[in-house]
């Protein structure tokens, strides 16, 4: 019967250390990040942006060739650098021109991002080309906060803000000269025919089917993640605790006689 | 020692059931050597369905496709894995020959709480049929590998749930064993059976059992957390929800690698007592051997990190837990050195136990030797998640933990029955299966390097050769399996009676009759000098 009592009251605890974690989870769970593809539909040409000069441009002048929109954020240190930089590399080994083909733009999604730190990163990407690159061909875009959620919601890019940086899909959105969406390229390796047979299309206005398999990008040091650890920290405590008293009560009590022949 | 003979008129434990007649006389026996005959049975049971599954794998890779599907061949290596690591060779030393000999070796009467022993049976018994259960039943067998790796494990539709349930309960009878072995060393030794004149076999239960109560209680999370994951969805493993399938990696290698020396170090501890009888000379190093074993199970503890060289952690760490890897070699090898010492200018006498025990530190060493190639970081890179792996773990399990528990089985079994066995046919089982051995898993080395990777159903055709090597040595092993087995089934009853003490051993097992009364000593003996004196 006692037992079953403390079986009881430990079953209660695990409930109360796991459902502390679910309820936090559910707060945080409700915008389900992702891609909502958009296709033909375009993107919102009023809004407006910095570019990394610190020029103010609205997405109307950019249009008019086909273009490859990587959204990021410029502080990310997991999974967007790796996506830029396999864009920076498909880049250099396309036979298409660019400026007179096709034009790169990288947006970040954070409001707090500035052209300064997109300058550095322009600069960095454009060397990882490897290949002579118009560096006009290829700008970086910060924006404040009304104008980045026209555009992510324009193209059903949806991400949310974690404690330390963002969680958000990984891909490349391709958009026709007149600012229709006409392709995502998921994933964040890209092959030279792949990128190609976008923007050729693009270029046509034709709505094309959407490759490879979606990827996310997660910062690692979430808060959700501290309720588990407690759950481990505390039995690990616990367990420790009592086996040293075992040991020393083992020790203290030492050994049992057992008695005389049977 | 100084035991006194027991009057040749007292009755085995097998004549004095107790309290109950007939099959209620096993099934609610709290005699350990009755609960360490249960679970010989049940282990090798199961380990006859690991073979099988494990056979059936090596037939698939003779020509892939045409006997099996690749579903039911991830099944297989699935279930294979669980059932011989949790069901076979986990238990297989600490709970047959531990539970029969440890009361013995010390002079005690039982285990310190023997009703508890009954009941780790029981929950063995009950974890082992429902991961039997979880291979006919729900979404089929398991298909994740025997490591159950997160996110995989939470999204397959197969019985996964079933078989961490039955794995859940597995762990609570390695637990309580563990218990009552650490109790009943402390507790129950004989009067003058001071730390450094225990047998050093049950030196390295203690180790074991210790291994076995700190490590198994976090498999238990591991398990419980992948459970609530898989039917609730919380997303302790699941990034989008703020967990990180990386933890279930750690979790896991944090219990499973000290089970990796719950396996190793009582067969250690086994050779260990077959070696000082058949050199009739005293084991070289006691002390060195002894605290070998403690090093082992800590250094153990720490090591987890290389299974995982792979999975995404910091150089700093990596480093660490390379470093940390080599030095387990240490313990490992005084122990090596010190079994051949002990050999060395002694009168050996070769009886099929001493062979067993060669062909383990022979086949063990292999094991080893690779451990440390696996073990450097930037060689593991490069042969991670081959076959290369897959070789040395069985050299080091199979190879290491089988072949000491066949031995240990040889040295002990006119003990435990009373019978003898058909020795020249028990020395040529080993010689098959050691040839046997050999060529199953040494191929599987070349594979490896060769760039077969592990868990796959299909191969390219350069590994063809390999592969049929591999698979005719499996037949080859399981012919001198059959025999060995066979061989010590009909001795059962056919063997001629055993003497009290056929190999001239000194410990105390030895000192009473074959097999034993059901109280095991008459009186308790007590001890005066170290476990082996041979003058």
């Amino acid at each position: 019967m006692r037992s079953l009592m403390y079986l009881t009251l430990f079953l209660a605890l695990i409930s109360l250390l796991t459902g502390g974690i679910a309820s936090a989870n559910e707060t945080k769970g409700k915008e389900q990040i992702g891609i909502e593809e958009k296709l033909g539909q375009r993107i919102p040409l009023d809004a407006s942006f910095r570019d990394e000069t610190g020029k103010e441009v609205l997405l109307k002048e950019v249009v008019g060739k086909p273009i490859i929109v990587s959204l990021v954020y410029l502080k990310c240190a997991h999974t967007c650098p790796l996506l830029l930089g396999a864009l920076a590399e498909v880049l250099g080994r396309l036979d298409l021109k660019p400026l007179k083909d096709y034009s790169v733009l990288t947006i970040s999604f954070d409001e707090e991002d500035t052209p300064d730190i997109a300058r550095d990163k322009k600069r960095n990407y454009l060397q990882a080309i490897n290949h002579p690159f118009p560096e006009s061909a290829w700008r970086f875009f910060t924006g404040d906060r009304e104008n980045i959620k026209k555009f992510t919601d324009a193209v059903g890019f949806n991400f949310r803000r974690e404690e330390s940086g963002f969680a958000h899909p990984v891909a490349l959105i391709i958009l026709s000269p007149d600012g229709r969406i006409v392709r995502y390229l998921y994933g964040r390796t890209f092959l030279p025919f792949d990128l190609t047979m976008a923007i050729t299309e693009a270029d046509k206005g034709k709505i094309g089917l959407s490759r490879g398999v979606l990827l996310y990008c997660f910062s690692y040091d979430q808060p959700g993640r501290r309720y588990v650890f407690n759950i481990l920290k505390v039995f690990g405590t616990v367990m420790i605790v009592s086996l040293v008293s075992f040991f020393l009560y083992l020790t203290v009590t030492g050994r049992r006689s057992q008695g005389g022949p049977k | 020692m100084n035991a006194r003979e027991n009057s040749p008129h007292s009755v085995s434990f097998y004549d004095d059931s107790g309290r109950y007649r007939g099959l209620f006389s096993w099934l609610f026996t709290t005699d350990h050597k009755r609960i360490g005959i249960l679970y010989l049975i049940s282990v090798l049971s199961f380990f006859a369905v690991g073979v099988t599954l494990g056979l059936l794998m090596r037939l698939n890779l003779i020509d892939p496709g045409r006997f099996i599907s690749e579903r039911t061949y991830n099944s297989l290596f699935t279930v294979h894995g669980v059932i011989q690591i949790f069901l076979f060779i986990i238990p297989a030393i600490p709970t047959t020959l531990g539970n029969f000999f440890l009361p013995l070796l010390i002079g005690a009467r039982d285990v310190a709480f023997p009703r508890i022993n009954l009941l780790s049976w029981w929950l063995f018994i009950l974890g082992g049929l429902i991961v039997v259960l979880s291979i006919f039943t729900g979404g089929g067998a398991p298909d994740t590998g025997w490591t159950f790796y997160a996110p995989y494990s939470i999204r397959t539709a197969s019985n996964v749930s079933l078989a961490l349930f039955g794995v859940f309960i597995l762990g609570f009878s390695s637990i309580l064993t563990g218990l009552n072995f650490v109790t009943t060393i402390h507790r129950l030794r004989a009067p003058g059976m001071k730390w450094f004149r225990m047998p050093l076999f049950v030196w390295s239960l203690y180790a074991t059992a210790w291994t076995q109560i700190l490590a198994t209680p976090i498999l238990a999370i591991a398990v419980l957390l992948l459970v609530l994951e898989r039917s609730f969805g919380i997303g302790f493993f699941d990034p989008t929800k703020g967990g990180d399938p990386i933890l279930f990696e750690h979790l896991f290698w944090i219990y499973s690698h000290p089970a990796v020396y719950i396996m190793i170090l009582p067969a250690m501890g086994v050779v260990t007592e077959i070696f000082p009888v058949f050199a009739r000379k005293t084991v070289f190093g006691y002390k060195a051997i002894a605290f070998s074993s403690l090093a082992i199970a800590f250094f153990g503890y720490l090591v987890w990190g290389h299974h995982m060289f792979t999975s995404g952690m910091s150089d700093t760490s990596r480093i660490i837990f390379s470093l940390i890897t080599f030095l387990v070699a240490v313990p490992s090898g005084v122990k090596v050195f010190n079994w051949i010492a002990t050999l060395y200018k002694g009168s050996i006498e070769v009886y099929s136990p001493l062979l067993f025990s060669l062909a383990f530190i022979f086949l063990f060493s292999i094991g080893g030797l690779t451990g440390l190639i696996n073990g450097t970081l930037s060689l593991n890179l490069y042969i991670h998640g081959t076959y290369f792996i897959v070789a040395h773990f069985h050299y080091t399990m199979f190879g290491g933990a089988g072949f000491g528990f066949f031995a240990g089985l040889h040295y002990w079994f006119p003990k435990m029955f009373g019978r003898m066995y058909n020795e020249r046919a028990a020395r040529t089982a080993c010689f098959i299966m050691f040839i046997g051995f050999n060529i199953l898993y040494f191929s599987m080395f070349i594979l490896g390097l060769q760039g077969m990777p592990r868990r796959y159903f299909q191969y390219l055709p350069q590994f063809r050769t390999n592969h049929i090597i591999s698979t005719i040595g499996s037949w080859i092993f399981v012919a001198g399996l059959l025999l060995m087995f066979g061989n010590l089934i009909w001795s059962l009853r056919k063997g001629k009676k055993a003497p009290g003490n056929p190999w001239g051993g000194k410990t105390l097992e030895w000192q009473v009759p074959s097999p034993p009364p059901r109280e095991n000593f008459e009186e308790i003996p007590v001890i005066t000098h170290g476990p082996y004196r041979f003058d």
